[in-house]
């Protein structure tokens, strides 16, 4: 089990240097450390230190971000998904409204693109063409997740297994990357930290590379660690949040460092495994 | 020659007019009232349970406590066009307390149980979190305390729920005594035309 420190603020989005002036909405880590972040109507790429690489401008806001394995950066707009090559360049769109309305989400494993589509309420199977492959999430009573909050987020392990967050249901569901349902943990507890509490929890999360789940609550937000299993192992320090962030997204780096967006400062705040909370700089607002 | 009136003429006479009197007041206020083109409203930006922002975690109940009417003249109203119709509301549950044995916070929100939860559309009895509720106000329980507004807010809620004076309860004082109080003057008269529609399409 890893034990996580809060290691401060990135500085790659202090808010002295902060490249998002209203939004900063979701944020993935490439497979070389360097962080990509979509909001405004903005992706910026930040180097592993907080160094800015690139930033460019996209067509309409930007609220979902994921690193392609050919180099390419998946952009989530309302109605599609754009790609872009590392200089900006829009190398292909997918926009067709009746098939990705609101892409709150993105994850990208071999030929799969998963769309966590907060406006169909279901994750939406494409292959790296684009062409749609089927849903996930839809199969039960419900009618798909519950995404009180008008966002969807889900992530990939290494196993293949996709895990979303059903804020409304106060679980982590786990579908195979057919659809299968898997399981689900997770369950309402104001009180007990091991249960999601409020209305809609968790809004947004992650996994490491030992297969834990990263969950983020909001109001207030709450970091915490699951094992794949679904225990709570640790409940990371989250006081630095201010009160009315929400949908606070989520990515594990390739050494295990845990970002998370703080929403009303657009910051990126650091969890580093204990071993290396000490190299993380720290800088605070 | 006319005898001297008895104590019961006297006593009929003094209950007519005092009818009268009577019925000309309300008339006096019925005719004030209709013909009056703005009243009293909260403008939920300001109203510190429903402006998002506001650091206060205790509701402003003032709306409650100090309408001259012995139950206020204030009601919440929610637009559930805007509800999430989630299955933990958190104006509906006290979502603090312990969770009882149905998986549900034990205790409400609401101090005097106003509000009615009703599970809706397609019903899974098997997997109650599932469905889909709504979150229906009592009006004639309903004081106006602001609580489950406060609960409904952003981020925690989706801030479907606020506090609206509803025209045909409100006297239309002429100092309206909560106007006198409102911490944060969110008390403004406006016009009855864009008023009215407001109230009942949400009511509708
Ligand atoms: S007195 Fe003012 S702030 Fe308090 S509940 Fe009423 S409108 Fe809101
Ligand atoms: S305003 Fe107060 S009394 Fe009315 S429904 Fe809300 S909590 Fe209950
Ligand atoms: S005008 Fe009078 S009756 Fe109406 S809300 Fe104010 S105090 Fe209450």
């Amino acid at each position: 089990m890893t034990r996580y420190e809060h290691a401060g603020v990135h500085p790659c989005s202090a808010a002295s240097k902060s490249a998002f002036s209203a939004a900063l909405r979701g944020i993935a880590i490439d497979a070389d450390g360097a962080i990509l972040a979509a909001g405004d109507a903005k992706v910026a790429i930040f180097d592993p230190d907080g160094a800015l690489r690139s930033s460019w401008s996209t067509p309409t806001p930007a609220h979902a971000i994921a690193a392609c394995d050919d180099g390419r950066i998946a952009v989530g707009l309302v109605g599609g998904v754009a790609f872009f090559a590392r200089d900006g360049s829009c190398v292909e769109r997918w926009s067709d409204s009746d098939q990705i309305r609101f892409p709150t989400s993105l994850a990208i494993r071999g030929d799969n693109v998963l769309v966590g589509d907060a406006g169909f309420r279901h994750v939406r199977r494409f292959d790296r063409g684009g062409r749609f492959l089927g849903t996930i999430g839809m199969d039960d009573r419900g009618g798909g997740f519950r995404t009180c909050n008008g966002h969807l987020d889900l992530a990939i392990d290494a196993e293949q297994t996709i895990h979303v967050a059903d804020p409304g249901r106060h679980r982590v569901t786990r579908f195979s990357m057919q659809g299968e349902r898997l399981g689900h943990f997770g369950r309402f507890d104001g009180v007990d930290p091991a249960g999601f509490a409020g209305c809609c929890n968790p809004t947004n999360l992650a996994v490491t590379s030992r297969g834990e789940i990263v969950t983020v609550s909001k109001a207030p937000v709450a970091v915490k660690l699951f094992s794949s299993n679904g225990s709570l192992i640790a409940v990371l320090p989250s006081d630095e949040f201010d009160s009315q962030c929400k949908n606070c997204d989520v990515a594990v780096g390739p050494d295990d460092r845990i970002l998370v967006v703080e929403t009303v400062w657009r910051e990126i705040h650091v969890y580093a495994p204990a071993a290396l909370a000490k190299q993380t700089p720290e800088e605070s607002r | 020659m006319k005898d001297d009136p008895s104590r019961r003429d006297v006593l009929t006479t003094a209950a007519r007019v005092s009818a009268l009197l009577g019925l000309g007041a309300v008339g006096a206020y019925m005719v004030r009232k209709t013909m009056a083109h703005d009243g009293w409203q909260i403008d939920p930006e300001l109203c510190v349970n429903s402006h998002v922002g506001a650091a206060e975690l205790v509701a402003c109940q003032k709306c409650a406590t100090t309408c001259v009417l012995q139950l206020s003249a204030v009601r919440a109203v929610n637009n559930h066009a805007g509800c999430g119709r989630c299955y933990i509301c958190p104006a509906y549950f006290d979502v603090k307390s312990a969770v009882g044995p149905d998986g549900l916070p034990s205790e409400k929100a609401c101090p005097r149980d106003a509000i009615r939860r009703v599970a809706i559309g397609e019903i899974d009895p098997g997997d109650m979190a599932n469905n889909y509720y709504e979150y229906q106000i009592d009006e004639k329980l309903c004081n106006g305390c602001g609580i489950c507004v406060m609960g409904c807010k952003e981020p925690a809620g989706l801030g479907s729920i606020r506090l609206e004076v509803r025209y045909d309860l409100c006297v239309d004082c002429n100092r309206c005594s909560i106007a006198q109080t409102c911490p944060t003057d969110a008390y403004e008269r406006i016009p009855f035309d864009k008023s009215k529609p407001v109230v009942a399409a949400e009511r509708a």
